[in-house]
């Protein structure tokens, strides 16, 4: 700008550049339609995703309480409904590499018609802090961290998977039910932590069978 | 009002902001059509004095969300026709303007869709600010940052040069 006055014309330059743009913008003949199609598409495929997450949860259900628990009679947290995130038909971690590990993980879930986005780019030691889901009584904890899900230590801990997810779950030294999973990715693996009189281990397995794992960009984005 | 004629009445205006926006035409129906689609699912639930702000909300979070920072998630439904078809402009003109976008979107996202709420749909800082859940001094932060990369080139500063000695 050459001179003080200059602001008004910039700006005056600046609104006339989206003023244009504006006007090339699509004519919204067949929007309606297109909007009503588009809807009619989702709802088609959320029928079809509700059916496979029933069926898995069930599954997760019947499978985790008697082959986790070895029979032993349900805890009084089991059937605990599926708080926040973990309502969602489907959780999205995308592992976003850099220099060989993952320098961003993002996270992304429609609850309720909303969607739930969170991106963390700094981790807290080897983790990735993800989410923490609060609910009365009890609170669930989402992880990505670096290691192998043979190296963390755990007490009591058995092997499982949460759909197609191998994994293992057990007790945290420290405290909590920790379910640890596989991400497909070497030396990165999802942790489940569940504190407080919370979720049984088939809610847990049945919730982290929501979570979907991309890496690389390309594979996050498409 | 009802969903359908909302739309057919704020359709073309949804279409430019979104245009204005993304700076493509696909991605603008994209954008527009995936927040449409979403306000539908809780359209008896909007409070109907603010539908234009929360659907301009929802485009904006299609905007601004990073699984759409590349490439769309779900292509336009249907072929749009362009309503504004080729510039009249001469040469020199259109070399301005391709200036000016090419540093428009070359701007974060957030400092764009700050731009383009301020001075193509003339809100206030705070409505901005309700629109983009931040607060009205990140608004502020957002435009000068913003503002400030634009004057700084010196394509664009020759361009305001050019506006300001017409």
């Amino acid at each position: 700008m050459s001179t003080g006055g200059g602001e008004a014309e910039f700006e005056a330059a600046l609104r006339e550049a989206f003023e244009r743009r504006g006007r090339e913008a699509p004519a919204a003949a067949g929007l309606l339609e297109a909007v009503l199609a588009r809807r009619r598409r989702q709802t088609r495929h959320r029928v079809a995703g509700a059916a496979v997450a029933t069926a898995l949860v069930a599954a997760g259900t019947l499978l985790g309480a008697q082959l986790l628990r070895g029979g032993e009679p349900a805890g009084p947290a089991a059937g605990v409904p599926a708080p926040g995130i973990f309502a969602a038909e489907e959780i999205e971690l995308c592992l976003l590499p850099g220099g060989g590990d993952p320098a961003e993980v993002l996270l992304s879930a429609e609850v309720g018609g909303e969607e739930v986005q969170t991106a963390i780019s700094e981790p807290a030691g080897d983790a990735f802090r993800l989410h923490v889901e609060r609910a009365p009584g009890y609170t669930v904890r989402l992880d990505v961290l670096r290691g192998s899900v043979a190296g963390e230590p755990l007490d009591g801990a058995r092997d499982v998977r949460a759909g197609d997810r191998p994994g293992r779950i057990g007790d945290a030294p420290g405290g909590g039910r920790v379910l640890l999973l596989e991400t497909g990715t070497e030396g990165v693996l999802l942790r489940l932590t569940a504190e407080g009189t919370g979720p049984g281990d088939a809610e847990l397995l049945a919730w982290a069978a929501k979570i979907t794992v991309s890496t690389g960009r390309d594979a996050c984005e498409s | 009002m009802e969903f359908d004629d909302y739309v057919l009445t704020r359709g073309d205006a949804l279409l430019r902001f979104a245009h204005v926006l993304c700076n493509d035409a696909q991605r603008a129906e994209d954008l527009v059509q995936e927040a449409l689609v979403r306000c539908h699912r809780r359209w008896r639930r909007i409070e109907h004095g603010g539908l234009d702000a929360y659907v301009r909300k929802a485009i904006l979070r299609q905007y601004l969300s990073w699984r759409r920072r590349r490439s769309a998630e779900e292509g336009p439904a249907g072929d749009l026709p362009c309503a504004g078809g080729a510039p009249d402009q001469g040469i020199e003109a259109i070399g301005e303007r391709d200036a000016m976008w090419r540093l428009l979107a070359g701007l974060p996202r957030r400092q764009r869709a700050v731009l383009v709420l301020r001075y193509y749909e003339d809100l206030p800082d705070a409505e901005i600010a309700g629109l983009l859940n931040c607060s009205a001094a990140t608004v502020r932060v957002h435009a000068a940052r913003g503002l400030a990369r634009l004057r700084r080139h010196p394509e664009l500063t020759g361009r305001a040069e050019v506006v300001e000695d017409a």
